[in-house]
């Protein structure tokens, strides 16, 4: 799963996911892509699960690019502790998603393909995406 | 090859900013800018419509405008332009914003055309498999010289060659690339070289 290896400050604040995708919202390496539409958290492990059903549909054939990293440290408090006594321990990773956000790309495959294995990491995703291809210019 | 300019009505605008930029874009109408060669600097609006009805399907971000711009007190004038930057909703994909430079139509200007590849090369035939590194090409040519897209003939590709830049045929314009740069490459068939297993001398048991 991603993580980062080493970051400047183990505890972040949440902050709101506001407004769209700054960058990030054009096919930039393959030929088709799936595009975040709604604003969200991806999880390494739910990043993880999308990437492996595209894999497993398209059987290892392509080129798959996975545009988002998850370098946000979500921390969690353990069951049955009493509130207060500080912040919990980091728990997962997660990528702020805001929408455009370009997720997955893939090449050398055909549109079918490409649409069948997108679908099915769509159903992976906590967030609502949709297919799209790369601008000719 | 040679293509006729388009033509676009647009008109000068007085209020800026992004509060002006809304009310137009709720109007159905777009804020834009025009410059270059030296020109002044105009601030425009454009109906997004029709800006988009009068886009070359086939050249797309290519295709040369003939800008009739519409001034209050000033009336009609036309200026030759392309379109060298565009904003789009991150969603939507609708145009919010665009840059039109004036061009000289007798003289060369940059831009980038689309590849195809065509043809099953030879290499290809015999097992290989084609390995093309571009998509698009920086080219210089007049305005209505602009080609669609360059074409790309890979079947004289034979295994283990490659197609540069200089290999290609061109027709009214000129590459601005690095004429060694690969093109297309044909990885050649893996044949298995098959040897004489030696007789190898049976293992001896421990002593």
């Amino acid at each position: 799963m991603l993580s980062p290896a080493r970051v400047k400050y183990r505890k972040v604040f949440r902050s709101r996911v506001t407004g769209f995708a700054k960058g990030g919202g054009e096919v930039s390496f393959g030929d088709f892509g799936l595009q975040a539409v709604e604003a969200g958290w991806l999880s390494s492990r739910q990043i993880e699960a999308a990437r492996i059903a595209i894999n497993r549909h398209v059987k290892r054939g392509g080129k798959l690019y996975i545009r988002i990293f998850p370098d946000k440290p979500v921390s969690r408090k353990p069951a049955e502790t009493r509130m207060g006594k500080g912040k919990g321990a980091p728990d997962y990773w997660v990528a702020v998603i805001r929408p455009g956000r370009v997720l997955y790309e893939i090449e050398g495959v055909t549109e079918e393909l490409a649409r069948a294995a997108f679908l099915r990491a769509h159903h992976k995703l906590p967030l609502k995406t949709r297919f799209v291809k790369r601008d000719a210019l | 090859m040679t293509h006729e300019s388009r033509k676009i009505n647009v008109h000068v605008r007085t209020a800026a900013g992004k509060g002006a930029a809304r009310t137009l874009r709720s109007a159905g109408k777009i804020p834009a800018v025009l410059y270059g060669r030296g020109g002044e600097r105009l601030t425009l609006m454009v109906d997004r419509k029709e800006l988009e009805k009068s886009i070359d399907p086939t050249r797309q971000w290519n295709t040369w405008f003939s800008v009739h711009v519409h001034e209050e007190g000033k009336g009609e004038r036309v200026e030759s332009c392309l379109v060298v930057d565009r904003q789009v909703h991150p969603i939507r994909r609708s145009l919010t914003h665009v840059d039109f430079m004036r061009v000289d139509p007798a003289l060369e200007i940059e831009a980038v055309v689309p590849v195809e590849y065509t043809g099953r090369s030879v290499g290809v035939q015999a097992g290989g498999k084609l390995k093309t590194f571009r998509r698009s090409l920086k080219i210089a040519a007049v305005p209505a010289n602009i080609p669609v897209k360059v074409t790309v003939d890979v079947t004289a590709l034979d295994g283990n060659q490659t197609l540069r830049m200089e290999d290609l045929a061109l027709d009214g314009f000129r590459l601005r690339e690095r004429p060694s740069d690969p093109l297309a490459f044909v990885e050649a068939a893996k044949v298995k070289v098959v040897e004489a297993e030696e007789k190898k001398p049976a293992k001896k048991g421990k002593k």
